[in-house]
């Protein structure tokens, strides 16, 4: 399809917040199976994960094509693993690399992964598992998966605790429940902040996460995470290397079934989170808007949820949170993933079987 | 059967839920408890207390749910087993609310979507306290409906 050619354009038109933009929604995508992430190529086309584990490519014309991008990694496909995120590598104009996450193995036994492929332009090229999640855990969710690089050229893989596995969270025996930095192969960064400890995986970059499903490194080199808490506890969290997130010591959520997690909110030796939400929006993925077309949002995070059906913004002001607002709450979709685009448009995945690429651009 | 009777048997029923519900919630709290302290953090009498009265609150009424379906699958079951097996009345009882809530807990599990609704079942010991729970509950039920002893000869029939 021809992103000129869009299969529809809504005008939306927020009034009353001093904070709030005239946009238009264009549908620069159809038909895609519950996708996940997105990556801007360089020459204008994009990449696009469906959990279902495909890869798709939206080439520089805006033409969806027809056929899967081959030589992707078989991945497990149930619940909420499959394929998960695509990140081109800082070098990727030179190099042709990028990073794909996903859960491999069986419904017993299973981690979520990470593999480096070539792209070609047109198929992937030796793809191949850099990374796995230690051990193996039983059920199909909480794997993480987003990655954001950092200055170093490291990259920065999320995590999740597996559900039933939350005490390992604050275990630093295994990478359940945290955010690992690892080299460009896979391999521990000798300055990793937990390399030297008795037991500890050096991979270990971060723990104390429940399940981390954005991610984003801004100019200044903070590391800006969110994840999905239990009922009323979903976190925006500033990320330091060696710091512990308290799940599940801490919590200000509760479990689904109405029953108490912790005791606390707080914890000696324990970060808080710049943001809480009570309700839960169910957080999925994270953009540091810093386009041109929306002078408003400059310098927010824009969130995107699942259960919240908006993409919540929020102010930053310094290292706090300041005010939020909720965008495209009238389109009534569970969000995916949000992306800032070359061209300072706002990119969203909607996360359905029959999911779309929407692009969001100033009304006028 | 008399109205009495029915509103007597309805009355125990609802009980039986209520002293499983109780109890099942109580360990509930006690293994999330002590998987907390496990990692070191300060759980004091108080805080105890407190943790109990919150599942209490907000915990037990989805639990009761689940241990009034299953109870009221389960009971009457147990009622037939026990006219059979009449020696090991009580035992057929309290198995019928062990039983009777894994198999809530299992299909919990199959049809929501997180892996393990109640998270002190995801490991054996929680499990089996739980179900121990219940089956004190529905243990309770066929101890108040067991039927009277007849007294005295027995000269016909």
């Amino acid at each position: 399809m021809n992103k000129f050619a869009l299969l529809g354009t809504s005008l939306v038109l927020c009034a009353g917040a001093a904070t709030a933009a005239d946009y238009q929604v264009e549908t620069l995508a159809d038909g895609l199976s519950n996708p996940w992430s997105l990556a801007f190529l360089p020459d204008g086309g994009m990449l696009v994960t469906e959990r279902s584990g495909q890869l798709r490519l939206i080439d520089a014309a805006g033409q969806l094509r027809a056929e899967p991008v081959a030589g992707v990694p078989e991945a497990f496909v149930n619940g909420q693993s499959g394929l998960m995120e695509v990140a081109l590598a800082p070098d990727f104009a030179e190099s042709g690399e990028l990073f794909l996450s996903y859960s491999c193995g069986t419904r017993e036994a299973n981690h979520t992964c990470l593999a480096a492929a070539i792209f070609n332009g047109e198929a992937l090229e030796n793809a191949h598992e850099i990374f796995r999640v230690q051990p193996a855990k039983k059920g199909s969710a909480h794997y993480g998966g987003r990655i954001a690089f950092l200055p170093d050229n490291t990259l920065l893989l999320t995590l999740g605790d597996g559900f039933d596995y939350r005490e390992q969270a604050q275990n630093t025996a295994n990478h359940l429940g945290s955010i690992v930095r690892l080299n460009r192969d896979g391999s521990a960064p000798e300055d990793n902040p937990f390399v030297g400890q008795a037991g500890a995986m050096p991979e270990l970059y971060s723990i104390g996460h429940r399940n981390v499903q954005g991610i984003l490194v801004d100019d200044a080199g903070r590391v800006f995470s969110h994840e999905h808490g239990p009922r009323g506890g979903d976190e925006i969290n500033l990320i330091e290397a060696g710091k512990n997130y308290g799940w599940p010591k801490i919590t200000y959520g509760i479990d689904y079934n109405g029953s108490q997690i912790s005791p606390y909110t707080e914890l000696p030796g324990l970060e808080q989170p710049l943001v809480y939400w009570d309700p839960s929006i169910a957080p999925s993925g994270m953009t540091l808007y810093q386009g041109e077309l929306f002078p408003e949002w400059q310098g927010s995070l824009l969130v995107s949820a699942l259960a919240g059906k908006e993409v919540r913004r929020v102010e930053l002001n310094g290292d706090t949170a300041g005010e939020q607002e909720s965008l495209f709450t009238e389109l009534g979709q569970r969000f995916r993933d949000v992306r800032t685009g070359p061209d300072g448009a706002v990119y969203l995945l909607t996360d359905s079987p029959s999911g779309q690429l929407l692009r969001v651009v100033p009304a006028n | 059967m008399k109205v009495m009777t029915v509103l007597r048997i309805v009355f125990l029923y609802l009980l039986a839920v209520l002293v499983a519900t109780l109890l099942g919630s109580l360990v509930q709290t006690q293994f999330n408890l002590a998987a907390l302290q496990a990692l070191d953090v300060p759980v004091d009498a108080s805080t105890r207390l407190h943790s109990s009265l919150h599942d209490l609150r907000f915990f037990s009424p989805f639990l009761a749910l689940m241990v009034a379906a299953c109870l009221l699958l389960a009971l009457p079951l147990a009622e037939a087993l026990g006219r059979i097996f009449k020696p090991w009345r009580w035992l057929l009882y309290f198995l019928a609310g062990f039983v009777g809530i894994w198999a809530a807990c299992a299909l919990a599990n199959y049809l929501l979507p997180m892996p393990t609704f109640i998270a002190a079942t995801r490991e054996t010991p929680g499990l089996l306290s739980l179900m121990a729970a219940v089956g004190l509950g529905s243990a309770l039920f066929g101890r108040l409906t067991k039927p009277k002893a007849r007294r005295g000869l027995r000269v016909l029939g």
